[in-house]
């Protein structure tokens, strides 16, 4: 195995870490959106979920 | 040598102390209210987002053999070690994302995977189930304690049992609030920060070595042939010597162990089947399952490729002790490769980063395998068996009680197997061994509407049995023993399992599963 491939190999391994943990924030944020959207339209209509 | 602990033994009780807090404050303020009933208690609600259900499947798959046998993979077999690791653990999530789908399509009240089983196919189908899941559930939680416990005893120097009990009460402290939903919430904010974590660690390794560097010091041992590992054998210093190499076969072979293995624990596990509950509908749990897989790949690969392989790369010797600064750490074993590395490239720093991440996965690992005993137990052997008219308040009730009992009982064995010497040591290489035969039954019943019941349930006891009992013939060997005691388990079952089915098949209508709930079916 070549310089070139190695260094490549260790680089995609930490840009995948990166875009994974990108993706996972994102993926949380817009749940966290739905679910105070949720709240206001409950507490705007009175109503309360379990 | 008697080399002192490089942390102080409260800095372990203090990450796990803050951690344990912050989950039980969360819950408490965000979704106590899902732990008024049994069935929000146990299901979560069944609307959960997928964003938190990727995250929480990322968490839960993150163990701390995730990270510490993912760096001795880069450590053993080179730059190709972490890949076959992440591979071969990886391959269990997408195929959960087409059962999980299928399951809560055909049977969407369903709460246990032993519950869908019950009802595709008959009583000791059931049983059988939902005891393989109990099992694979203590056993994983058993592992993982100890585990945790014994690397925070190594790097800190707190007692062994001190940690042990501060993990399960925390386990305790927080999922009685509100059962799924909590326990998926913490593995959310677990997951977030082990990425942080890990980014730390694996961009400290690139500026202060390189991959260039790195490199170089693999063509270094390939040439040179060092003894890393005095107490290996020929075979696995030859693996170790050949980093750099695609193909090396001891590697190869580490891969079929962790497809095969990792196949039951997930699979098997109600654990990562309470996910697929907890969606808000099947194509959430699918997407979840699939896009979990693509953000927990990275996390073992760039551990191992940062940790384990720079390890490797710079001849790191087991027994040796190693420096930064004044302070000194003692590389006891090849499986504690990454702390040790984390100590070297960023001192205190980097190891308390990492047993940051070790006790994150610790938790969310174990407090998710603890809460699916207790939903196996309370849905399908309490409500199942013991009393089938319980009402919702009992079940709750129920579900608490058990899940601090489990807790408790977990602790004496922990503390037990520690007292008598008993060594964790390749267990999990021998899970698959113990626990894939179940896979294949699992997804015949899940697809195949001809499935035979008999064929399914002896498929997996004849299979574990075939496994077990040439893997112990070969002297409970971990290099190609257990190996090929996974390829014969695998291949057994699913011998059994597609005959007996060609031969007498059994017609089921899927249909009819709709309305099931409940685990009496059958």
């Amino acid at each position: 195995m070549s310089e070139l491939w190695y260094v490549l190999n260790h680089w995609v391994t930490i840009a995948w870490l990166i875009l994974a943990a990108v993706y996972a924030y994102y993926a949380v944020i817009a749940d966290l959106v739905i679910i105070v959207r949720n709240r206001k339209r409950e507490q705007e209509s009175g109503t309360s979920k379990t | 040598m008697e080399v002192a602990a490089p942390l102080p033994s409260w800095s372990i009780y203090a990450i796990l102390i803050a951690q344990g807090s912050i989950y039980a404050l969360l819950v408490w303020f965000l979704g106590r209210a899902r732990g008024k009933t049994a069935e929000t208690f146990l299901s979560g609600g069944r609307d959960i987002g997928h964003g938190m259900i990727n995250a929480s499947v990322v968490a839960t798959w993150v163990w701390a053999a995730t990270l510490m046998i993912s760096s001795w993979t880069g450590y053993q077999y080179g730059f190709i070690g972490p890949w076959w690791y992440a591979l071969g653990a990886t391959v269990p999530l997408p195929l959960m994302a087409y059962l999980g789908r299928r399951v809560r399509t055909v049977m969407p009240r369903a709460t246990s995977y032993p519950e869908f089983m019950a009802h595709r196919l008959d009583r000791k189908n059931h049983i059988l189930h939902s005891l393989i899941s109990t099992v694979v559930s203590l056993w994983i939680t058993v592992m993982i304690i100890t585990g945790g416990a014994i690397m925070g005893h190594a790097f800190t120097g707190a007692p062994f049992w001190a940690i042990a009990l501060l993990m399960v009460i925390i386990f305790v402290s927080y999922i009685p609030l509100a059962g799924l939903w909590a326990s998926i919430l913490a593995d959310t904010v677990m997951s977030l920060m082990l990425y942080v974590c890990l980014i730390i660690i694996a961009v400290a390794v690139l500026v202060k070595i390189g991959p260039s560097e790195i490199w170089a010091g693999l063509t270094e041992v390939a040439a040179t042939k060092p003894t890393l590992q005095p107490a290996i054998g020929e075979a696995e210093q030859l693996s170790q010597w050949d980093g750099l190499n695609w193909l090396n076969p001891a590697g190869l072979g580490f891969l079929v162990v962790n497809i095969v293995g990792n196949l039951g624990a997930v699979l098997c596990n109600q654990t990562y089947w309470s996910r697929v509950i907890g969606a808000r509908d099947p194509k959430t749990a699918f997407k979840s399952f699939m896009t979990a897989a693509l953000c927990w790949w990275p996390i073992p690969l760039a551990t191992g490729t940062a940790l384990g392989v720079a390890a490797l790369s710079r001849g790191l010797v087991v027994g040796e002790t190693y420096s930064n600064g004044d302070a000194t750490i003692l590389f006891t074993e090849a499986e504690a490769v990454a702390p040790v590395m984390a100590f070297l490239v960023l001192g205190f720093a980097g190891l308390t980063i990492f047993i940051l991440a070790v006790g994150s996965a610790t938790i969310s690992t174990g407090a998710g395998e603890i809460l699916a005993v207790t939903t196996v137990f309370v849905n399908d052997v309490y409500k199942g068996h013991i009393n089938p008219k319980a009402r919702d308040r009992t079940l709750l009730v129920a579900s608490r009680a058990t899940l601090y009992v489990i807790a408790a009982a977990l602790l004496v064995a922990v503390i037990f197997f520690r007292e008598i010497g008993f060594s964790f040591a390749g267990m999990y290489q021998a899970m698959g061994i113990a626990f894939s035969s179940a896979v294949i039954p699992v997804i015949m019943a899940c697809f195949v509407k001809n499935t035979n019941r008999e064929g399914a349930f002896w498929a997996a006891i004849i299979g574990s049995v075939c496994g077990m009992t040439y893997w112990l013939a070969t002297g409970a060997d971990l290099l190609w023993g257990v190996v090929w005691g996974n390829i014969i388990v695998l291949s057994v079952s699913a011998v059994i399992a597609v005959t007996w089915t060609i031969m007498r098949p059994q017609p089921f209508d899927f249909d009819s599963l709709k309305e099931s709930e409940g685990a009496t079916g059958g």
